[in-house]
């Protein structure tokens, strides 16, 4: 056994011992789209990620691979949430919309947010409206006794009235605070079940709660769809490294795939190209890459350096025991080669893309050099941390990506 | 005509002639001595012919030896081992003097000569017949014999020693010393031949001579000598059952002592330790005890005889780096561990790797499986209580121990004549060379676990009524994962978003006290002091602390009040104010902090039981308990319940519960036995505390109960062979289960409820072959069946180690030059599990996946289990220490079968992709020297 099989065998054996301690990714075939199934790209709903009891929120799916022949929905409105975060939806009904469309890679329909959604909350709105001092309530002119005189069963509604027509612009911090932590607690999640084809089912929580109705609180957060600016692929210089934190060096190259109109280009950092080519070469690893929401510059640090943060323009950063928490976008890529390189191509000779949930996702090239061109989806989301019950923002997007082989890449790849 | 001519002889003559006619006749009365002695004082005894012819006048007395001459025994005839009798014949005349004499019957020229020569000078008191003198002719044997010059050898120890074992050094006793001559004529200095030589020295004290040997035997310490050996060459032999035969060449040199110290073999190193499984005088039911470290050579075990428990009927097969003891279908929780009485905190390391308790200080393990007294509370399925050996008081020993995953030592010996100490430490290195190996490749994680343990306990023996002893152990495991930095959490919260850590130590002292007070009351006292700590922090997600300081105490009385009756009052008690810390991140990204401090736990448990055997055949344990739990808050019940008596109010006590316990053995005859057990028993909620918090439990939850019903039979098949077969059913009530959608769905504010009902049934088979000359080993077979009630539906449904089958062979066979290969095959029936009914995709997380859709729980079985297991061991016998090299392999049986724990599948959870990962090829090389 020479060294190099020594070293894969320990390699293995410790891969193995690791998948028990660590959350670590491994590229799958999880993005990729074949014709035998049905690949959902992206929940997005508009006007944005949440709705008020009695908004319309617009749903379109996108799907890829297998065409969408049929589908079937039903909305849960009992989400339950245990102390430990277990969650469990009952009493799925059926979501009928006669407006309802639907194409090969496509559903739009539209739904109401039931007015009652909240209205086993009142004990624990009563348990909220505890906690405020009388002295501000008084300020909005809810003195505890006129409070006592609205039955628990009507303090929703109560609620969801008075969050909505209150004007807190007016409102000192301490107060607005304690408003947003009402408003907060007046929040839950439904549950969307949607059957595509008969296969498997999808579910998607919806976030419900008055924050898009509340006026002139800054502690009450809205939370948008992700807007990413641009995507990319980084090409890595192997140095004999898996990580793909490095300090990047002229070796390195972002080719950028795609750039938003409202960008400057010249705030994405690093050597960068904009094209929809990339030039396969051996001695390189790949990574796809979108912004991060946070910065207008990319998360590549150059040289390690931090660089300062611009916040995106959609949602705010906001502080949480002093510290500022930053929405960041995730991307969930899929791909599979172009119709013009098909059939013939085995999924895994084709690109792989290790979806890590972060801005940044490994990308193995083609084995088979058959394939000149991707079509891929990013699905985008957002996640930030501080708030209960906070929606998950998501946005998808077409892209394509143009590969070209060295000769020396095309000499050593090998086929599986 | 003879008579005739006689008459015609002088008168003087006439008796002389009557007695050698007398003699021709064959009509001698009284016989010549046949060996007559050299000395004067026996020559009166050395011949004399009588006899009294018939017509002649009666002889009154023949003549009768004055003066006793020895005669010349010449060197040459000495040495040439020449010894016999001449016979002569005298003429003894009136005067006593010996008037002529002639050889009748020579032995040797020279030794005729000699004797013809002395006689002549010997002097008798003449015959007499009628009163006078007379003369007469008689025969004398002059005997010439060696014994006289082998008296003359001296007496002196020329060859000592000691017989030692090899490798232990233990002494050997009783053992027998063969020398043997292979050239008898090397010591010149011999004046008497050498096989007289040898009968001689044979005579010695503590020798003797057998087939022209010496032989000895060894003392209590295995010493031996032998006295006068002649010098030159010798071999020596020694010879002992259970032994080689050792054989050494010596050369004894005269005048010198040699002395020696020989190391004999055994055959074997493990004759004594050897596995008991229910033969050994025991009160309980269903106890079964490991003794000593046979048990380390069960394959599949890694040298853990702690870990053999789990090759028991009644012990369910523990999930892969679990370690977990389930027992007959209970929860782990359900169990408790002890040490000499009191209970440890961890009996394992992480794992399941080794236990905490280092075997080579083991001196035995007994498993509880069910129905056993009321020694132990706070307990509902079973115990297994380990025992400490005492420190070795004969010498000082050495134990060094390597493997593939942690290295120990081991000192003991004597301090004083009545104290000894033995101290052990272990760490492990697995972690160190998985951090090697991941640096080397350079993968992108950190991983650091390790564990440690020590053990450092002294004896003292003032007198044989009373025995101390003091342990100090302890244990840690710490576990360090250091990674890329997860999103999420808040810093404030764990440790780092780039790490995982987690720790669980403690340090115990045990303290001992063995009183004989007289002959009918004996009292047992121990106490120990634990600071244990368990420490999680996940990434910046959860940091949880839990401390304490555990006290426990038990004193037992033993009073024989009678010779069937012994009575037995104890108190085992534990008491622990314990402190909480637990952050955590909550489903809102906020943090939830709880903090409990100085919250006391534990376990007031008096206990009373009487052993009584009305008929020698018939022994009865009948026993009560009361358990009093400090950190419940609940009426408990004041009669002991076998079942939730519903419709009486039982609950009008403080917060424990009382227990009832009988055992009933009755012995048919030598060979079979059947015994019966049951008793009720209980236990604070479980998971510990968590239970019964305020925010995530119930604060009055009351105390899990059971009981227990056993029936067996023992079966002595042969000295070698035993078979125990019992029969069990376990009842489980108020046992806790987490909050479900459905009581939060009802309102429920509460995180636990203790409304779940549990049933195990089952038979167990042991059939155990003990220690022959070359096997050993045991086929261990359970056949169980283990339910939890659905509180809403009250459907029963399989508890998730609830095991079918598990059967279990268990062998060992020595082979020559201290080879020994073991196996061990198992076959368990899959676990419950709860089948994927559909496919799901999560949309609405930032990374969208795929997620199965369960069916009913535990509607479905995992594949069967089938392991095999080997070892195989080789000992090298040095003289004063032994090394010994081991290959333990576990589950070999990998590349032909995958025995699951549970399923992978690809991302979509496609059936084809359906994958087996459970317990992995798990090999263990060590070497282990002892001193």
């Amino acid at each position: 056994m020479n060294r190099r099989s020594v070293k894969s065998t320990l390699f293995a054996v410790l891969a193995s011992g690791m998948l028990l301690f660590s959350c670590t990714q491994f590229p799958t075939q999880f993005g990729y789209i074949g014709p035998e199934y049905v690949q959902t790209v992206g929940f997005v709903f508009s006007p944005m990620a949440e709705g008020a009891p009695g908004d319309t929120l617009h749903l379109t799916a996108h799907f890829a691979g297998q065409a969408v022949h049929s589908f079937a929905c039903s909305l849960s409105t009992q989400y339950n949430l245990s102390i430990y975060g277990n969650d469990t939806a009952v009493n799925f009904i059926p979501l009928v919309d006669p407006n309802a469309t639907f194409g090969p890679d496509s559903i739009s329909l539209s739904f109401v947010i039931p007015q009652n959604f909240f209205a086993s909350s009142g004990p624990l709105i009563l348990a909220v409206l505890k906690d405020i001092p009388d002295s501000v309530k008084a300020k909005f002119n809810l003195d505890s006794e006129s409070l006592k005189s609205v039955p628990v069963s009507q303090l929703p509604i109560f609620a969801g009235l008075f969050l909505t027509t209150t004007d807190f612009s007016k409102s000192d911090t301490a107060t607005a605070k304690m408003m947003a932590h009402l408003i907060e607690t007046l929040s839950g999640q439904m549950v969307l079940h949607c059957a595509v084809n008969g296969g498997y089912t999808i579910i998607r929580n919806i976030t419900v709660r008055y924050n898009s109705h509340v006026r002139g609180d800054p502690y009450v957060y809205i939370n948008h769809n992700p807007d990413p600016q641009w995507f990319a692929m980084y090409k890595v210089k192997k140095t004999g490294k898996v990580s793909y934190d490095l300090p990047h060096t002229e070796n390195d190259t972002l080719v950028c795939i795609y750039k938003s109109n409202n960008l400057d280009s010249s705030k994405i950092a690093g050597p960068r190209l904009f094209t929809d080519t990339v030039l396969i070469d051996t001695g390189y690893s790949y990574y796809m890459m979108g912004d991060t929401g946070i910065f207008i510059f990319d998360s590549i640090t150059p040289g390690g350096a931090h660089v300062t943060a611009t916040d995106t323009t959609l949602d705010k950063s906001f502080s949480f025991d002093n510290r500022i928490t930053y929405e960041r976008y995730g991307y969930t890529w899929f791909y599979e080669p172009d119709s013009t390189t098909l059939p013939g191509v085995k999924p895994e000779n084709s690109v792989i893309i290790g979806n890590s949930g972060g801005n940044v996702s490994q990308f193995l090239p083609p084995l088979d050099t058959v394939v000149q061109k991707v079509n891929l989806w990013v699905r985008a989301s957002d996640v930030s941390d501080g708030e209960l019950n906070r929606p998950v923002g998501v946005s998808s997007k077409k892209l394509s990506l143009v590969l070209k082989y060295t000769a020396a890449y095309a000499a050593n790849v090998q086929k599986k | 005509m003879l008579f005739k001519s006689v008459c015609n002889v002088p008168r003087k003559v006439l008796p002389l002639i009557c007695v050698l006619a007398t003699i021709l006749m064959g009509q001698i009365s009284e016989t010549v001595p046949a060996k007559g002695k050299a000395d004067a004082g026996a020559a009166a005894s050395q011949q004399s012919v009588q006899q009294q012819p018939d017509s002649l006048p009666a002889i009154d007395s023949m003549p009768r030896l004055l003066e006793f001459i020895k005669a010349d025994y010449p060197a040459d005839c000495v040495k040439k081992g020449i010894e016999g009798e001449v016979v002569l014949d005298l003429v003894v005349d009136t005067l006593g003097i010996v008037d002529s004499c002639a050889v009748v019957k020579g032995l040797f020229p020279a030794l005729d000569s000699s004797a013809l020569h002395t006689v002549k000078k010997f002097r008798f008191r003449p015959a007499l017949a009628q009163g006078f003198p007379i003369p007469v002719i008689m025969q004398y044997a002059y005997r010439f014999n060696l014994d006289e010059i082998v008296q003359k050898i001296q007496q002196y120890v020329n060859f000592k020693g000691r017989l030692l074992e090899r490798g232990t050094r233990i002494p050997v006793r009783d053992a027998t010393v063969v020398v043997a001559f292979p050239d008898s004529s090397a010591d010149h200095s011999l004046s008497i031949p050498f096989s007289a030589y040898l009968k001689k020295i044979g005579s010695f004290p503590n020798q003797h001579c057998e087939d022209k040997t010496i032989i000895t035997t060894t003392d209590s310490l295995g010493r031996f000598e032998f006295t006068s050996l002649p010098s030159g060459p010798i071999t020596v032999k020694a010879i002992y059952p259970g032994y080689e035969q050792l054989k050494e060449e010596e050369r004894l040199k005269a005048g010198e002592q040699t002395e020696v110290t020989y190391y004999i073999q055994r055959f074997s190193y493990g004759e004594n330790e050897i596995v008991v499984y229910g033969k050994a005088e025991q009160k309980e039911v269903a106890k079964r005890t490991l003794t000593l470290n046979e048990v380390k050579k069960v394959p599949g075990f890694g040298g853990d005889a702690v870990k053999v428990v789990q090759a028991l009927p009644g012990v369910a097969r523990a999930s892969f780096m679990s370690g977990a003891i389930v027992v007959r279908g209970a929860s782990n929780a359900d169990s408790r561990f002890y040490l000499d009485g009191v209970q440890i905190p961890v009996l394992f390391h992480f794992g399941g790797l080794k236990s905490t308790y280092n075997s080579d200080a083991l001196e035995s393990v007994d498993f509880y499986p069910g129905g056993f007294g009321t020694r132990y509370g706070d307990v509902t399925a079973g115990v297994i209580e380990i025992k400490g050996r005492q420190a070795k008081s004969d010498r000082i020993h050495a134990t060094i121990d390597a493997n593939l995953y942690d290295a120990s030592f081991m000192v003991e010996g004597p301090v004083t004549k009545n104290i000894s100490t033995l101290l052990t430490a272990r760490r492990s290195f697995i972690g160190d060379i998985l951090s090697w190996v991941i640096r080397k490749i350079d993968l992108p994680v950190s991983v650091e676990p390790y564990y440690y343990d020590y053990i450092w306990r002294t004896d003292y023996t003032p007198s044989k009524n009373q025995k101390f002893y003091l342990t100090l152990f302890g244990s840690q495991d710490e576990l360090q994962l250091i990674t890329r930095p997860i999103r999420g959490g808040l810093p404030n919260v764990g440790d780092g978003s780039d790490q995982v850590n987690q720790k669980t130590f403690f340090n115990m002292g045990i303290a001992g006290w063995d009183w004989t007070v007289s002959p009918s009351v004996k009292n047992s006292f121990t106490y120990s002091l634990t600071y244990g700590d368990k420490y999680l922090s996940v990434f910046n997600f959860v940091k949880s602390d839990q401390r304490a300081w555990i006290h426990n105490l038990r004193n037992q009385t033993a009073l024989t009040l009678s010779p069937d009756l012994t009575m037995n009052v104890g108190l085992d008690a534990q008491v622990y104010p314990a402190n909480f810390y637990l952050d955590m991140i909550t489903a809102a990204d906020t943090v939830s902090k709880d903090t409990v401090n100085n919250w006391v736990f534990g376990d007031i448990g008096p206990y009373l039981n009487f052993d009584w055997k009305p008929l020698p055949a018939l022994e009865i344990i009948p026993g009560i308990r009361y358990d009093y739990y400090p950190e419940l808050d609940y009426r408990g019940g004041i009669v002991p319940a076998f079942w939730d008596y519903a419709h009486i109010d039982n609950h009008q006590g403080t917060s424990g519960e009382p227990s009832l316990r009988l055992t009933v053995k009755y012995k048919l005859n030598e060979k079979h036995l059947v015994k019966f057990a049951l008793g009720n028993y209980n236990q604070t909620p479980q998971p510990l505390g968590q239970t019964i918090m305020e925010k995530w439990g119930d604060p009055h939850l009351p105390a899990t109960k059971a009981a227990q019903y056993v029936a067996g039979y023992e079966w002595t098949m042969s000295d070698l062979i035993h078979t125990d077969i019992e029969a069990y059913y376990n009842d489980q009530w108020n046992i806790p289960r987490s909050v479900t959608s459905q009581d939060i769905a009802s309102g429920s504010q509460k995180g636990f409820y203790a409304d779940q009902n549990g049933r195990m049934y089952g038979l167990e088979l042991m059939l155990k072959h003990d220690q022959g000359k070359h096997f050993f080993g045991w086929i261990a077979y359970s056949l169980s069946r283990s339910e939890r009630q659905d509180p809403f539906t009250k459907q029963w449904s399989l508890y998730s180690k609830d095991e079918t089958h598990n059967v279990q062979f268990v062998g060992s066979y020595r082979l020559p030059k201290y080879w020994e290969i073991g196996c061990r095959v198992r076959y368990v029936t899959g676990d419950p599990t709860t089948p994927i009914a559909g496919i799901g995709y999560n949309e609405g997380t930032q990374t969208p996946r795929f997620f199965e859709i369960f069916g009913p729980k535990n509607s479905a079985r995992l594949d069967p289990f089938f392991q095999l297991d080997l070892r195989i061991e080789k000992k090298f016998m040095m003289k004063n220490w032994i090394l010994t090299s081991y290959l333990d392999i576990q589950d070999l049986s990998y590349f032909v079968y995958k025995s699951p724990e549970f399923y992978t599948y690809n991302f979509r959870y496609d059936q084809n992709t359906k994958t087996p990962v459970g317990a992995i090829i798990y090999p263990s090389v060590g070497l282990s020297a002892e001193f």
